[in-house]
């Protein structure tokens, strides 16, 4: 199925949780944040969220800056 | 001799500074320096971005160079709107690096000015929400008025354009929301040289936020220590209550004995 993370189209299987994709996807959990389809999700809870076609995620991180 | 003067500490939301330098952490050559650029500056509270993550290029963790102890201070930057603002906020909290976020709302690409308007919007949702919100801001006395409305921890107005190490262009309009704004006001953007913060914290500034003139410099460690003297040195001038300014001369020396008499 396809959804999008950080602006781009991505395809993964059917039934991954975000934890699950978060790792599939090389991002370093301990870092990141994760928004879903526009609300902030806390770490604990990225197991009981499974994905559906056309969600939007963003994964951000600190980065550099004044 | 030098340091700071006992007692004389800043206190913003709950927490009480001895510093009055903040430090960015943007366009470092090599993050590496940072923890020792951090310690030479003395600053207590360190600002960070938010952005996206390539899973692909991986960058490094900014947090892990930020020295413990420091206060973080997610900045909203890249927002150019109030709601974005209150977006990236709410993300730099769920981080877990506690709840201080510098609102930076723009939307002018060529000289980076905020847009008070929806700066004093977003102040006003994220106070509400429990952030301690330090708000950057045109200098404009009534726009920064509302943000005090709007429940603003600080008031941060720009001295000259970010990046641009010009000083403390606006320096007449600061010093009027110093007297007239009864928060914290924190000189932030365009400060380019040490002299220039002793210089806004002599009229009374509360702070001074530095990165690019830090970040840029040959040898950032030293002159974050020079900021941090500087902004030390600037902190004691005001408390110690600067003469004052005449039009003529009033001489140093005693006017009778003279010589020549």
């Amino acid at each position: 199925m396809r959804l999008t993370i950080n602006g781009k189209q991505l395809l993964i299987p059917e039934g991954l949780n975000i934890a699950e994709l978060i790792t599939n996807q090389g991002f370093n959990p301990q870092v990141i944040v994760v928004e879903h389809n526009g609300s902030v999700i806390k770490r604990e809870d990225w197991q009981t969220i499974i994905l559906q076609p056309e969600d939007c995620l963003e994964v951000v991180s600190f980065v550099g800056g004044g | 001799m030098g340091g700071k003067v006992v007692g004389d500490t800043l206190k913003i939301g709950d927490i009480e500074l001895t510093s009055r330098l903040f430090l960015g952490t943007g366009k470092f050559a090599n993050n590496r320096i940072i923890p020792e650029v951090v310690k030479a500056s003395g600053s207590q509270v360190v600002t960070v971005a938010l952005r996206r993550v390539d899973a692909e290029h991986k960058e490094e963790n900014i947090v892990a160079y930020i020295p413990q102890g420091c206060i973080l201070m997610p900045n909203t930057s890249g927002a150019r709107t109030a709601e974005e603002a209150v977006r990236i906020a709410r993300l730099a909290r769920a981080a877990g690096c506690g709840n201080w976020i510098k609102i930076e709302v723009i939307a002018d690409n060529r000289y980076l000015l905020p847009d008070n308007i929806e700066t004093i919007k977003a102040t006003e949702i994220l106070a509400d929400e429990g952030f301690v919100v330090l708000p950057y801001m045109s200098p404009d006395l009534m726009s920064a008025k509302r943000l005090v409305a709007a429940g603003a921890a600080a008031v941060m107005p720009l001295g000259a354009p970010i990046g641009t190490n010009r000083g403390l262009k606006t320096k007449e309009l600061v010093k009027i929301i110093i007297d007239e704004i009864p928060l914290p006001i924190i000189v932030d953007a365009g400060i380019g040289r040490p002299s220039e913060a002793a210089e806004a914290m002599e009229m009374g500034a509360a702070a001074v936020l530095v990165n690019t003139a830090v970040a840029t410099a040959s040898n950032p460690a030293v002159m974050a220590e020079a900021f941090g003297l500087a902004v030390d040195a600037g902190r004691k001038a005001y408390l110690a209550g600067p003469g004052a300014i005449l039009d003529f001369a009033a001489a140093s020396s005693p006017l009778t004995g003279f010589l020549h008499e």
